[in-house]
């Protein structure tokens, strides 16, 4: 393999997508077939990337992370396999129900053709893919990632959380993305943060930490409760990226940590 | 390397298969789940888990909740690591990166649990414990007990070669001393069930690149490399079995499940490999062992795309291993890259398996089962195309 070339990576923009998503006209008949999953991160990655992919289209990748990618359509293929027996269960449910179908259809409907990678860590998926974005961009020919988080809580799941042990407040399904356009665009040196390492340490722990994600802590200076429109999967994407958000010019480096009982996590970006 | 599948419990029997030696192509297995499916299956020959031992003290506790998946996986890895002569004590000293890829691993797919819940039944949730808690690299990465960058790759079918090109990118990059990589997956009535509703399985035991091919066969497995910097290795006086020259990815941007009719997205994989891999002369490139499902679409388009990228002055022998294995998904393409280091080792290549008559639409001609041609070089292509467009190739080159 080719010796690496130093390339410094920049956040251009950032962007989320919580809850049941309001499709605009023009994606009306691309996304007609799509799950909410789906929707979300075409939606999410659509506002980050704004006219950021450029002239040449192979210059732009995309990178998903998900803890469970899109269960309740996998679920929904369970459901046409129970009722309609088998040979007789949804081919569209199930071609969509494959955890980088948010990436097939947002390098499609975006015109992405870069690297195209999705990723599952039932931790920090964004922060997984967020490394992978970054080494990548470092080390193969292309400019530009964007890099999403997507979640969405499945009713089985959610149910399982309140019988594993009572909740503070019984949960709902919710769904949500976030999305960041990555560049090592030379002329944003002056202008943009620039993404200087990222540390991501999950160890296997107890199940019910994934369900319930309690006690994940993020600093600089708060727990961000991720709202109560938004997945809590997606914490961690969202506490960074409020983060990311307050950097103003003439700050100091941002050192933001993460630390739960599934590792620990750090992320340095400079202004 | 480490390898499981329907072609063989180990690196020597997949070269066997290879070579010619019968792989069984049945029904699924009646301990494996039951289906109406008359789609034949390629089975991986169980095994029993290594006992715990005191390098690996928390290999029972942990084996004993594990799905098809991970065990495939456990023993693939477990095989890489002692044929790579590297104790287990002094991979703890290392910083490890664990980066496997699969599709069913990461699936909750427990039909009971889901059949009772969707009733309005409330049923013991170890099966949401157990697929919350079978992350196939933390697993692993607790049962070796070491420390690195841990990642599932989620590609569909290219998640094996994916996580391969990925592990290499972590070495280069300096995220890690020493990684383990690859890909696994199990049988599973879901998936079996998906490609029938697509109709992309065929009735008849698979056949790559030929003329009246029907689709692919499902099958499983698991195949793990360990992959470490030339000079670690040196340090440590391990000769290399083989190196992993260039990897390169991109995406089709085309249809949900369908690959682009010219291969756009794999010829863009491919060149980026051979640029990262620093091969200007298409001539170092020795065979080819492409995706070949055997679907139509699938076969067409990767043959387009070969014939883009080399021209008819040179052509590389192409071959299919999934006539041997059947499609094990995320797997695949870590399968592939062992059965591509084998060829490459032995010098020779054998066709595929059931390949008769190749298609004469296809615009470079795969080799056919009677034929096996002495290679040229010890260089070749591995490569996968995936739902959702996704395309990989890696160049990896086999050790004198």
């Amino acid at each position: 393999m080719s010796n690496p070339v130093s390339k410094d990576v920049f956040v251009a923009k950032v962007a989320r997508e919580i809850g049941v998503p309001t499709i605009p006209a023009d994606l009306l008949r691309d996304l007609r077939r799509a799950d909410l999953f789906i929707q979300v991160a075409v939606l999410a990655g659509s506002a980050a990337l704004g006219s950021g992919s450029g002239d040449d289209p192979c210059q732009t990748g995309v990178f998903l992370g998900t803890t469970t990618g899109p269960l309740d359509t996998n679920f929904g293929f369970l459901d046409s396999l129970f009722d309609n027996g088998e040979s007789q269960a949804s081919p569209t449910l199930f071609s969509h129900s494959v955890h980088n179908a948010a990436a097939g259809y947002l390098a499609r409907l975006l015109n992405l053709r870069g690297p195209a990678q999705t990723v599952t860590s039932p931790g920090w998926p964004f922060l997984a893919a967020l490394a992978e974005a970054k080494t990548a961009l470092e080390l193969m020919p292309f400019k530009r990632a964007l890099v999403l988080a997507v979640e969405e809580e499945s009713p089985v799941l959610v149910e399982a959380a309140t019988r594993s042990s009572a909740p503070a407040s019984a949960p709902s399904p919710r769904r949500g993305a976030v999305a960041w356009l990555l560049t090592t665009e030379t002329e944003s040196r002056y202008r943009l943060p620039r993404l200087n390492s990222i540390l991501v340490e999950e160890n296997h722990c107890a199940a019910e930490f994934y369900l319930r994600r309690q006690e994940e802590v993020f600093q600089p200076d708060f727990t961000l409760a991720p709202g109560a429109e938004a997945p809590a999967g997606l914490a961690g994407a969202l506490a960074l990226t409020q983060a990311v958000e307050e950097i103003g010019p003439g700050d100091g480096p941002l050192f933001w940590t993460a630390t739960a009982f599934c590792g620990r996590a750090s992320v340095r970006i400079e202004r | 390397m480490g390898c499981v599948s329907a072609a063989g419990r180990n690196p020597e029997e997949h070269l066997r298969s290879l070579n010619g030696r019968p792989v069984p192509c049945g029904p699924v297995p009646a301990e494996t789940f039951a289906t109406s499916l008359t789609f034949p299956v390629f089975s991986a020959p169980d095994e029993p888990l290594p006992s715990p031992t005191p390098d690996y003290p928390r290999l029972g506790q942990i084996a004993a909740d594990l799905g098809p998946t991970a065990r495939l996986a456990l023993r693939a890895a477990l095989q890489a690591l002692v044929r790579s002569g590297i104790e287990p004590a002094d991979l703890r000293k290392k910083r490890v990166g664990i980066c496997l890829g699969t599709t069913v691993g990461c699936a909750f797919n427990d039909e009971d649990y889901y059949r009772a819940w969707r009733q309005g039944a409330h049923p013991p949730l170890d099966p949401v414990r157990r697929y919350l808690r079978n992350n196939i690299s933390a697993i692993l990465q607790e049962i070796l007990g070491v420390s690195g960058p841990s990642l599932v790759v989620t590609n569909a079918c290219a998640s094996g070669t994916d996580a391969l090109g990925i592990a290499g990118n972590w070495l280069r990059s300096g995220r890690c001393d020493l990684a383990i990589a690859g890909g696994a997956d199990a049988l599973s009535r879901i998936t079996c069930n998906g490609f029938a509703a697509l109709q992309l399985t065929d009735s008849a035991p698979c056949r790559p690149f030929n003329q009246n091919r029907q689709g692919l066969n499902l099958g499983e497995g698991a195949a793990v490399l360990i992959l470490e910097n030339e000079s670690s290795a040196h340090r440590a006086r391990r000769r290399p079995i083989g190196w992993l020259r260039g990897y390169g990815c991109a995406a089709d941007a085309w249809h949900p499940t369908a690959p682009h009719p010219e291969g756009r997205g794999l010829q863009a994989a491919i060149t980026a490999a051979l640029k990262d891999a620093m091969i200007p002369n298409r001539k170092q490139i020795a065979m080819i062992n492409g995706h070949g499902t055997a679907t139509p679409s699938n076969d067409l388009a990767e043959t387009s795309a070969l014939a883009a990228i080399f021209t008819l002055d040179y052509r590389p022998p192409l071959i299919s291993t999934k006539s041997l294995t059947g499609h094990t998904l995320g797997a695949a393409g870590a399968i592939e890259a062992v059965f591509t280091l084998l060829a490459l080792q032995n010098e020779t290549v054998s066709g595929t398996r059931r390949c008769r008559q190749p298609d004469p639409a296809f615009p470079y001609r795969p080799l056919t089962e009677n034929e096996q041609v002495p290679l040229t070089g010890r260089i070749g292509l591995s490569q996968s195309l995936a739902f959702g467009g996704g395309n990989s190739c890696l160049v990896l080159e086999a050790a004198p």
